[in-house]
């Protein structure tokens, strides 16, 4: 992941229709991308149907070739009448380069920059949210005690070979042992409740981070030896 | 992230999951919300979707990252198949019995002489190579393929300028 800059060509503000955001969600739920929402109808009972607004902020890049943009998202809150909320979402370049954008020059350009760094950080009425656990946060994504216990089953036997499953252990990798043991089960949804429980534990405000995407993890964890 | 670092993730990770599994209020009911993935519980069902959409199973679309994901699989399934895969990919002169089936897949995708242990210093090019040919030998381990070609295996690009010296040439 590298920040995009103002100057870099594919730093751009869009202004887009609900519609837009809703086809944003659908491939994003396509292609199970990281920071979305965890379905439309999640993404609907917590956004207005208005205009929203989105700035690229980060680009992955893979062999050389941007593979998705990550964007600030600002909408309209459904409730409480006339809030706000700022996220994130990923979604393709192509997609990204289809929308019109706000910023066609530099004085403009600035001015919402500076506006959504206003926006990001200031205690005002937007607030940062999760979105891709909400449903699910509130529901809180429990797994079925026999399916708990066989994931530990399985995730004890993992433990007791790690040396040859993982040779070296290095986290990232653990990480993606346990996520195929998951999804060998036949679900992630052990995962995804650990996940949940992991939010809920350090409350962090960027749930996406704490399990999915371990480096990060490190950094935001209560390990004051490793901060 | 340094090793003592990673140590302590990843013991962090297995006490954390304790803790979850003896918390009462993480058990109950499904919440309703199971992967579509839910019902493949296969490998050989689960391939094209983790090829389609590689960086979302194994977020940094690492080699070492893949294999852990195949092993853990493997494990969550409780259905063999990596012997069996590794019985039947190409297996050079000097390759003991028991090598890792890793091993073989990179001595038959990238030449003789790479390693597993190799693989964390792959750059991303060669991850990309390693990946490519596991998943052309996976699928072909799972359409009944017997031989695995063994010479000319059409993994080109960075091949030719790799050899199998204990370090990757132009590995991190």
């Amino acid at each position: 992941m590298s920040f995009i800059c103002p100057d870099d060509p594919d730093f751009r503000i869009c202004l887009i229709r609900f519609e837009n955001l809703l086809a944003i969600q659908a491939v994003a739920e396509e292609g199970q991308w990281a920071n979305r929402w965890s379905s439309e109808a999640a993404l609907r009972d917590q956004v207005a149907e208005k205009d929203v607004v989105l700035q690229t902020f980060l680009r992955e890049k893979r062999d050389g070739v941007v593979r998705a943009h990550r964007c600030l998202v600002l909408f309209s809150n459904r409730e409480p009448l006339g809030s706000g909320g700022i996220t994130t979402l990923d979604l393709p370049p192509s997609l990204m380069e289809s929308f019109e954008r706000l910023d066609r020059d530099s004085d403009v350009r600035a001015a919402l920059l500076k506006f959504f760094s206003i926006a990001g950080v200031g205690p005002g009425a937007l607030t940062m949210v999760g979105k891709t656990w909400k449903g699910s946060m509130e529901r809180t994504p429990t797994v079925g005690s026999d399916e708990l216990a066989l994931f530990a089953r399985r995730l004890e036997v993992a433990k007791r070979d790690l040396d040859r499953l993982v040779p070296g252990r290095r986290y990232y990798d653990v990480y993606h042992l346990i996520f195929g043991i998951d999804c060998g089960l036949g679900g992630e949804s052990a995962s995804r409740a650990f996940h949940s429980w992991m939010v809920k534990r350090d409350g962090s405000s960027r749930p996406e981070l704490i399990w999915a995407v371990p480096g990060d993890r490190v950094v935001a964890c209560d390990q004051p030896a490793v901060a | 992230m340094s090793e003592e670092e990673n140590r302590w993730a990843v013991d962090l990770v297995f006490e954390r999951f304790n803790q979850f599994r003896h918390d009462p209020s993480a058990s109950g009911c499904l919440s309703g919300e199971k992967s579509r993935l839910a019902d493949m519980k296969t490998i050989g069902a689960y391939l094209p979707w983790l090829q389609r959409l590689h960086g979302m199973f194994v977020i940094n679309r690492t080699f070492t990252g893949t294999c852990a994901f195949f092993n853990g699989f493997e494990v969550g399934s409780s259905r063999k198949w990596t012997e069996a895969f590794a019985e039947r990919l190409p297996r050079g002169v000097a390759a003991p019995e028991g090598v890792a089936w890793p091993d073989l897949v990179l001595s038959a995708a990238l030449g003789p002489g790479f390693t597993w242990a190799q693989a964390p210093r792959f750059t991303p090019e060669q991850d990309a190579v390693a990946c490519e040919g596991l998943f052309t030998l996976l699928n072909r381990f799972l359409d009944g393929s017997v031989h695995f070609p063994t010479a000319d295996h059409g993994f080109t690009g960075i091949t030719d300028s790799l050899s199998g010296d204990d370090d990757v040439p132009g590995g991190r």
